[in-house]
């Protein structure tokens, strides 16, 4: 998201909204709401945010898989934003997209060669001969054998299933990877495999990502750079060491604060800033900042009028990310009661095989 | 366990289960889906059955209160006891009122399991009025009472209001206040928060703990939220491919986790709040099918120090050093060859 050489993808003032069908339109909704955003080649991007802050709407749109409404989208240094026909599926060609669920993503009729070679039939010319070795190429990759080829999806686990979808997104050698969701429905034991794979992929073939995704810990682990999104909004931006170290806007806090950790001590240590109620309906939007219904620092700050009155830009932010909160500065400086960012002082569990022919000591 | 130990707890024991196991009849041969589970709680006990999909959580869960239906499943038990009567010889009338009264069910997705196209406060109230021979009018008062409790906004006036009129965290805040409706002594929470924003998942956590400290519940809380598990129980179940594979209070499970499961399971996991090597530790593999369960240990294919005993049949559920630890693995038992150090 800082500027460097030419980024591989770059959103400016993006607004997506959504209009009710039928005779009666109602308002528009605004499901993304003027974000801008860099990614450089190579880079991995994160999106966190609650259902509904509109993170999948932006991937969507970023992929021209939702009808913009305004702004312009740029990928490696070309204009998509309205683009059609043979272009845009040139572009679609270099970014493809990971899904959520590996159940539901998969064609259960078809045999995971015809999964995997469709995005090769559909972006070049070639006999079924070229295409099964690129198909076989792709599972390779992802470490599925090559002969299970013509088995279908029910034959193959979740964790299996998962990455037939990422060779299908592989298959037409493309720049840029959407994951949406990747390994939310993943067991912890098969979310580390997949976790493992997508960062051995972008290192050696250069990919660029943008995860989305609630599961700060995957977040961590693979992204450079993170986007806090709240009702269609960027509020926080930052590396990813800077967002889950040292966040800026209260919301990002919130949603740290709430994140379980598998360490019962850190558990009990923490103080947990509950949000109350749920996320305000983009149908009646929040006057000021959108944040402010919810907010917990405005509270604490005996709720400043300008909170509900103006709306933040979102601008460089102490921490060194961007953040859109007119009161962040004065969030660093409240000590008290305010629960930090958990430190790990998680004990380290190692197991050690004990010699041969000596008993486990006690 | 010593024996006085043993002797209070199974004086306050809520729920004793010994052996429980589910069948379900497959094509050609029957599949065991839980294998010779035991559980105790006692009042208060905040208790979590954690493990993978499939494991056989929900199952458990289903079997605890004889929801299987009896057409697909085969539940038995050397034990199943509820407050000292065993529900195992319980005619259906008095399951039925087990299930209403003494036990409240919070499942996972809320919004699958209200009843689309009845009004909420009917819902609640209908059970009040079955087992708790409420009038209409003193169930409703008491419904409204209950939604404030759990947190819903302006309760008289979203009495008439459907469960899609709600938002999901909202949705699950009505199950929960039909859930504790009729002041059960065990709550049974499949998943309850897994459907939910981590920050709502927050609110619906503090809320089931202020309702257990109040009220003096207990809860069985099945989840594959490691970080849920250790904020939010007292004592954890790790189940794996049917059985109980480690039971121990929270801390033990996490600080001295004695199966090479439990180890790979929380090495894992990805933290945010951690910078992660380079590579994730993972375990290899995938969970076994029921029919590839076999007699030895279920484990085996998939641990790095599996040896030539773990071949053997399986090991058992045996007690380890420490309070109430318990471990399903050869490995590290007293003649093993494995040490957890911290």
């Amino acid at each position: 998201m800082t500027g460097q050489a030419r980024p591989l993808v770059e959103v400016n003032d993006l607004v997506v909204q959504y209009r009710r069908a039928g005779l009666l339109p109602g308002a528009a909704i605004q499901a993304v709401d003027g974000v801008s955003l860099t990614i450089q080649p190579g880079e991995c991007v994160g999106l966190v945010g609650e259902s509904g802050c509109g993170k999948s709407t932006l991937g969507r749109a970023i992929l021209r898989g939702t009808p913009v409404s305004s702004g312009t989208l740029r990928f490696d240094g070309v204009d998509i934003t309205r683009i059609t026909g043979r272009r845009l599926r040139d572009v679609r060609r270099k970014m493809q997209m990971v899904f959520q669920d590996p159940y539901s993503s998969l064609n259960p009729k078809m045999t995971v060669e015809r999964i995997v070679g469709e995005p090769i039939r559909t972006h070049t010319s070639g006999s079924r001969r070229e295409m099964r070795t690129r198909v076989a190429e792709a599972l390779e990759v992802v470490g599925i054998d090559p002969a299970r080829m013509g088995d279908y999806p029910h034959q193959f686990s979740g964790g299996q299933r998962q990455r037939i979808g990422i060779a299908r997104a592989l298959a037409v050698r493309p720049l840029f990877i959407l994951c949406d969701e990747a390994t939310s429905a993943l067991d912890v034991s098969i979310r580390a495999q997949i976790l493992n794979l997508l960062r051995q992929l972008r290192a050696e073939f250069g990919l660029t990502y943008l995860m989305i995704s609630h599961d700060l810990g995957s977040l961590r682990h693979l992204c450079d750079q993170i986007g806090v999104m709240y009702l269609g909004k960027l509020v926080e931006t930052g590396s990813s060491a800077q967002i889950f170290g040292d966040p800026s806007h209260p919301y990002t806090k919130s949603l740290l604060s709430a994140m379980p950790v598998p360490d019962p001590a850190v558990e009990r240590a923490r103080t947990r800033i509950v949000l109350t109620g749920d996320v305000p309906s983009p149908m009646s939007m929040p006057s000021g900042c959108g944040f402010h219904t919810r907010c917990w620092l405005r509270q604490k700050l005996g709720s400043p009028e300008r909170c509900h009155l103006e709306a933040p830009p979102l601008a460089a932010s102490v921490a060194g990310g961007l953040v859109a909160c007119h009161f962040s500065r004065e969030m660093r400086d409240l000590k008290d009661g305010v629960a930090p960012a958990p430190t790990g002082e998680h004990q380290k569990r190692r197991t050690t095989e004990v010699q041969e022919g000596g008993f486990a000591p006690r | 366990m010593s024996a006085e130990v043993a002797a209070a707890s199974a004086a306050g024991a809520l729920l004793r289960v010994r052996n429980l196991t589910v069948r379900f009849k497959g094509a050609g041969r029957d599949l065991t889906a839980v294998d010779g589970v035991d559980l105790e709680l006692g009042r208060g006990d905040i208790v979590g059955l954690v493990g993978e999909s499939g494991c056989g959580k929900s199952v458990t869960m289903m079997a605890l209160s004889l929801l299987v239906p009896a057409s697909s499943g085969v539940v038995t038990a050397d034990e199943l006891s509820f407050g000292g009567v065993s529900v195992l010889d319980m005619s259906t009338q008095e399951l039925r009122n087990l299930r209403g009264r003494d036990l409240g069910f919070i499942f996972q997705n809320p919004l699958h399991s209200l009843n689309p196209l009845l009004p909420i406060g009917i819902q609640i109230s209908e059970g009040l009025e079955q087992h708790m021979q409420l009038s209409r009018k003193a169930a409703t008062a008491q419904t409204v009472d209950l939604l404030a409790r759990v947190g819903i906004p302006d309760p008289k006036r979203r009495l008439r209001d459907l469960p899609h009129q709600f938002s999901g965290g909202m949705c699950q805040r009505v199950m929960i206040a039909m859930a504790i409706a009729c002041e059960p002594k065990l709550i049974l929470a499949d998943e309850p928060t897994t459907a939910l924003d981590v920050t709502i998942q927050a609110q619906i956590l503090e809320l089931l703990g202020s309702i257990v400290s109040e009220t003096g519940a207990s809860i069985i809380f099945v989840t594959h939220d490691l970080g849920v598990a250790a904020g939010f129980c007292n004592h954890i179940h790790v189940m794996y491919a049917g059985q109980i594979v480690e039971s121990a209070p929270v801390d033990a499970v996490f600080y001295e986790p004695r199966t090479p499961y439990t180890w790979g399971l929380l090495n894992s996991v990805a933290r945010f709040d951690q910078e992660a090597p380079e590579t994730l530790p993972f375990i290899r593999g995938r969970p076994p099918n029921p029919h590839e369960f076999g007699t030895h240990c279920r484990f085996r294919a998939r641990c790095d120090y599996a040896r030539q005993a773990c071949a053997g049949p399986g090991p058992d559920l045996l007690p380890r050093p420490g309070r109430q630890h318990l471990a399903r693995c050869f490995g590290t038992e007293p003649s093993g060859w494995l040490e957890a150090r911290s």
